[in-house]
């Protein structure tokens, strides 16, 4: 019955009797009125039993302490603020002597605020300092980034994600992108490294299960899993190691296992459920990087979950989330990655779609701002991979990634956080991700 | 909060932990899974950024949620992740065994009621159900009268009685 159809102008203070909102002689006033309106009394009943059900719903405790997380991010905003030029600095502070002083005249009780109408901070162009790219710049960064990372390996040989402003359950994943990053120029690798990346993979074989699932079941397992997948298949085409390779025809089996009948795969593992392009194509880079490390039987689940990312190709060239022109956080990274993917397909190279799709992830090259290291990544990895590994907009980009490299301090050699995916993901995503993407190519 | 607003991120620390269960329920209530703590961590670096802006005369819980509404707006328009929101809780959270999915799914019913209401009817449920706000207070975070968070609840109440009835 909704208040249209109600007859009785009592009706509203229903709800607020129940809530206990009414003073007593209100309250009294209603209970009268009730005891003579049968309409009323029905309303009440029912809404009581709206009640009952919804405080059914019991309180979920956050899955983690959010302090550290949150107080680390404070740090990095702190870190990013005193890297800004002094330029910078002078015009932010007019800007917020101009800006305060029509805060003043506006602010006068808590809800005039106008937090909605605040930039988000990813929006904020970077202050950061840029300068043009050399291979020379990059190999130092990418040393650099590799000795903070085996600093921060703990013993056992994971990353601690808490620490790292990262969540818990990407624990696996983030143990396994350090691990690739770790991996990721094996001409300059140190026997310090080795024995680093020896004890990551050990410590993610430790963490597979009988059925070779990588990490706990949850919203992170198929990241999670194919990120550990392609790690320990580098663990295998870097040396050789019964055990790894062992884990890693368990964990391909995994991924093979909970392909979708569609091709592609979700957030959950079994037969049936959602797909989406983003945990797709992290399974399909796991069983091409399978394929080229000579496991068996993988390239007929490879075509299919190539043949579904095909059908996610707009005739624009983008590639959707869940279907064609599905694009919820934007289309660059998911084509990039889609493109990096289509590639390895015998025809990829000389496929028309594939080319239009190139065209947009050099058009997405040449603007790196706002930072985002996850589309950093499959940009830089996707253009490598078409052949373009000196082109001048992947350099620009390169150039961009450097620019926010931590150079002083404890953490100096890692990569701020701060762009979209950090809070996922915190400083550990940030330098794997932004080690992968110089190392392309 | 005092020590908040002097910029004492020990004490904030304290006051994160006080309050984030509510901070999360409250985004979990409107229909987040994954993405709640998230949003969660973005409503607390809110606070930090805003602290100044706090009077003492009110109460901090209302201070706290109309930053968490705003958060949580904004969430929804960089994320357009509304229809996806009920096809991941779905797909995330329906446990294997029948027992399990039948406690699962009761759960199910009473969020997914509540993901069904627009977001302004929604937010005057969650905010006095879930986080114990007074009308008063409501309006205060809402910015709108007293007399709208009245009317606004009874139509919340008139649609989550039709949306059970539906479901039964």
């Amino acid at each position: 019955m909704s208040k249209r159809e109600s007859t009785c102008a009592w009706a509203e203070e229903i709800p607020a009797l129940l809530l206990g909102e009414l003073a007593a002689a209100r309250a009294a006033e209603v209970e009268r009125h009730l005891a003579d309106c049968v309409e009323c009394t029905a309303r009440r009943d029912e809404f009581n039993r709206v009640l009952f059900r919804l405080r059914a719903l019991p309180a979920e405790p956050p899955s983690r302490d959010l302090a550290p997380e949150i107080l680390a991010r404070l740090a990095g905003a702190a870190e990013a603020r005193q890297r800004r030029p002094i330029w910078f600095r002078v015009a932010a502070l007019l800007l917020a002597l101009v800006g305060g002083a029509a805060l003043l005249g506006t602010l006068h009780r808590i809800s005039s605020f106008d937090l909605a109408a605040t930039v988000p901070a990813s929006r904020i162009p970077s202050p950061v300092v840029q300068r043009a790219y050399s291979v020379a710049d990059k190999t130092q960064a990418v040393g650099q980034a590799q000795a903070w990372l085996e600093r921060t390996q703990e013993p056992d040989g994971h990353w601690d994600t808490a620490r790292w402003g990262a969540q818990r359950m990407y624990t696996v994943g983030l143990t396994a992108l350090s691990l690739l990053a770790l991996s990721a120029d094996e001409k300059v690798s140190t026997e310090a490294q080795r024995v680093a990346r020896r004890r990551g993979v050990d410590w993610l074989i430790g963490q597979q299960d009988a059925e070779g699932q990588l990490g706990p079941d949850g919203s992170a397992l198929m990241y999670n899993h194919s990120m550990a997948t392609l790690a320990l298949l580098e663990g295998v085409a870097l040396e050789t190691n019964a055990a790894c390779r062992v884990a890693c025809a368990k964990a391909i089996n995994f991924i093979i296992t909970n392909q979708r009948a569609s091709g592609g795969w979700g957030y959950s593992r079994g037969p049936s459920g959602n797909v989406n392009t983003s945990i797709t194509v992290w399974q399909l880079q796991a069983l091409l990087r399978a394929d080229e490390v000579g496991f068996p039987g993988v390239r007929p689940h490879i075509t299919r979950g190539l043949a579904w990312l095909g059908e996610r190709v707009s005739t624009a060239g983008r590639v959707g989330y869940r279907r064609a022109n599905d694009f919820p956080n934007g289309s660059e990274t998911l084509t990039a990655a889609g493109a990096l993917c289509l590639l390895r397909t015998p025809t990829g190279a000389r496929d028309p779609r594939v080319a239009q799709m190139l065209a947009l992830v050099r058009g997405s090259a040449t603007q790196p701002e706002p930072p985002d290291y996850y589309r950093w990544y499959f940009v830089s990895a996707a253009l490598a991979a078409a052949g373009a590994g000196s082109d001048p907009a992947l350099n620009q980009l390169r150039a961009a990634v450097l620019a926010r490299q931590t150079r002083n301090g404890d953490e100096a050699g890692s990569w701020l956080p701060g762009d979209r995916w950090s809070r996922a993901g915190g400083r550990l995503y940030a330098t794997a991700m932004a080690v992968l993407a110089l190392q392309s190519g | 909060m005092q020590r908040v607003r002097a910029g004492d991120t020990t004490a904030f620390a304290v006051l994160i932990r006080r309050h984030q269960a509510a901070v999360v329920n409250f985004f979990r209530r409107h229909g987040a899974h994954t993405e709640a703590e998230d949003v969660a961590q973005e409503t607390f670096l809110r606070v930090w950024r805003y602290r100044l802006r706090y009077q003492p005369t009110a109460r901090f819980t209302t201070f706290l949620f109309t930053v968490a509404r705003h958060a949580w707006a904004d969430h929804l328009r960089r994320m357009q992740k509304r229809e996806r929101i009920a096809e991941r809780v779905e797909t995330e959270l329906l446990p294997h065994d029948a027992t399990a999915q039948h406690t699962a799914r009761r759960r199910l019913d009473a969020q997914a009621a509540l993901n069904a209401l627009p977001e302004k009817l929604r937010c005057v449920v969650v905010m006095s159900l879930y986080q114990g706000l007074k009308y008063e207070e409501i309006a205060a975070a809402l910015d709108v009268p007293v007399g709208t968070v009245k009317s606004r609840m009874f139509l919340a109440m008139a649609r989550l009685k039709e949306f059970f009835d539906v479901e039964a």
